[in-house]
């Protein structure tokens, strides 16, 4: 019983940390990506600077779009991985400012990703109404 | 009983791991990620086998039982072979393939020594009970190995971005696993570690893999200090 004990809180400790580790790269990945014009206009992004707070509405942007490349599941990591860092913001954030200040950047980063997929959803989509509407006429 | 969305789940999981190897075949990666397909392999047969025997024994049946359970600590110990693959990979550089070599070898042998001498040991009463800390064993010893992996992939700043997100998919679905088990071993009646999250964790790791293979190119790059800093910008 000892034993198991152990073994489930030091695995629920290195599943968070994998699980942070796995999001911090889809986010590291997504800032290198540069937003088309057209996603600058969709979404109101100038720069990379964008609040974490956008999230929620870029993902409902990103929702209204056809699926691209099996995405779904990445920005569903994304989703989780914004709502356990609004945790962190909540709970340690009064106490601990430096923990604050990387959930804020980290969230933006969120927001920053869920821009870049919307970006990619809107290219498939126009790609989608050349090839099938347009090619039909 | 099992419901469409536990069919769902087994057809998706089933389709993802299809994927992976077929994907691997048409790209001539088969060979270069060879213990990550044999492993994909061998749980799209689990897979398949759990349905024969779900099918004609019933998934209460002692039969289905013992397949489910000692076919799993088979996959997990061929899945320790796929950890030491992405061990190879990371030390590529380094030519220390010939240890890695040796030291997966002792850990098969020291693993199947105990193995044999916990069975022998407790064969009188080989219960499900029995397999389920051997399974939360075994699984916690590959995310022991996964954590020193991920050490190293740190420390040596690897770079390859599909070589990082293996490893990690890998690291999310070992502790995973090993919490799920554990979790079955404290509260053998809890339904959320018996029946909830088994299938969910298990689709984990085709669909992780898949997406990786699938969208990461071999040749992208990212600096894990990227990763390791507290401000990514």
């Amino acid at each position: 019983m000892i034993m198991a004990g152990i073994v489930l809180v030091a695995s629920l400790y290195l599943l968070v940390q994998f699980f942070v580790f796995y999001c911090r790269l889809q986010v590291a990945a997504g800032r290198r990506v540069d937003l088309s014009e057209s996603a600058r206009e969709a979404t109101g992004i100038q720069d990379q600077g964008v609040s974490g707070e956008e999230f929620q509405r870029l993902r409902k942007l990103v929702e209204l779009c056809p699926e691209t490349n099996g995405d779904t599941y990445r920005l569903g990591a994304i989703r989780a991985y914004h709502a356990f860092l609004g945790m962190i913001q909540v709970l340690f954030g009064p106490m601990i400012p430096g923990a604050a200040a990387w959930a804020t950047s980290e969230r933006s980063g969120c927001a920053y990703y869920a821009a870049v997929a919307l970006d990619a959803r809107i290219a498939h989509t126009r790609q989608i109404f050349e090839h099938d509407f347009l090619g039909q006429q | 009983m099992l419901g469409p969305l536990d069919y769902f789940i087994w057809i998706t999981s089933f389709a993802l791991e299809v994927f992976v190897v077929v994907f691997s075949i048409s790209r001539r990666q088969f060979v270069r990620y060879l213990t990550l397909n044999l492993y994909m392999l061998g749980v799209a047969l689990y897979t398949v086998g759990c349905f024969y025997f779900v099918t004609y024994y019933g998934l209460s049946s002692l039969a289905y039982r013992y397949f489910y359970y000692y076919f799993d600590s088979l996959l997990t110990i061929l899945l320790y072979f796929s950890v030491f693959g992405l061990y190879q990979h990371v030390f590529e550089e380094m030519r220390a393939s010939k240890y890695v070599r040796a030291a997966s070898l002792m850990l098969l042998s020291g693993t199947a020594l105990v193995s044999f001498l916990i069975v022998r040991q407790s064969q009188d009463h080989l219960t499900s009970r029995f397999v389920v800390e051997l399974s939360q064993n075994l699984y916690f010893v590959g995310l022991v190995l996964i954590y020193v992996l991920w050490g190293a992939v740190m420390k040596l700043r690897e770079t390859r971005t599909r070589v990082i997100q293996l490893v990690l998919a890998l690291g999310i679905h070992f502790s995973a696993y090993s919490a799920t088990y554990a979790l079955r071993n404290l509260f053998p009646d809890l339904a959320l570690a018996r029946t909830i999250l088994p299938p969910l964790v298990g689709t984990w790791l085709p669909l992780a893999w898949a997406c990786t293979l699938w969208r990461i190119p071999e040749e992208a790059r990212l600096a894990t200090a990227r990763l390791a800093t507290t401000h990514a910008r």
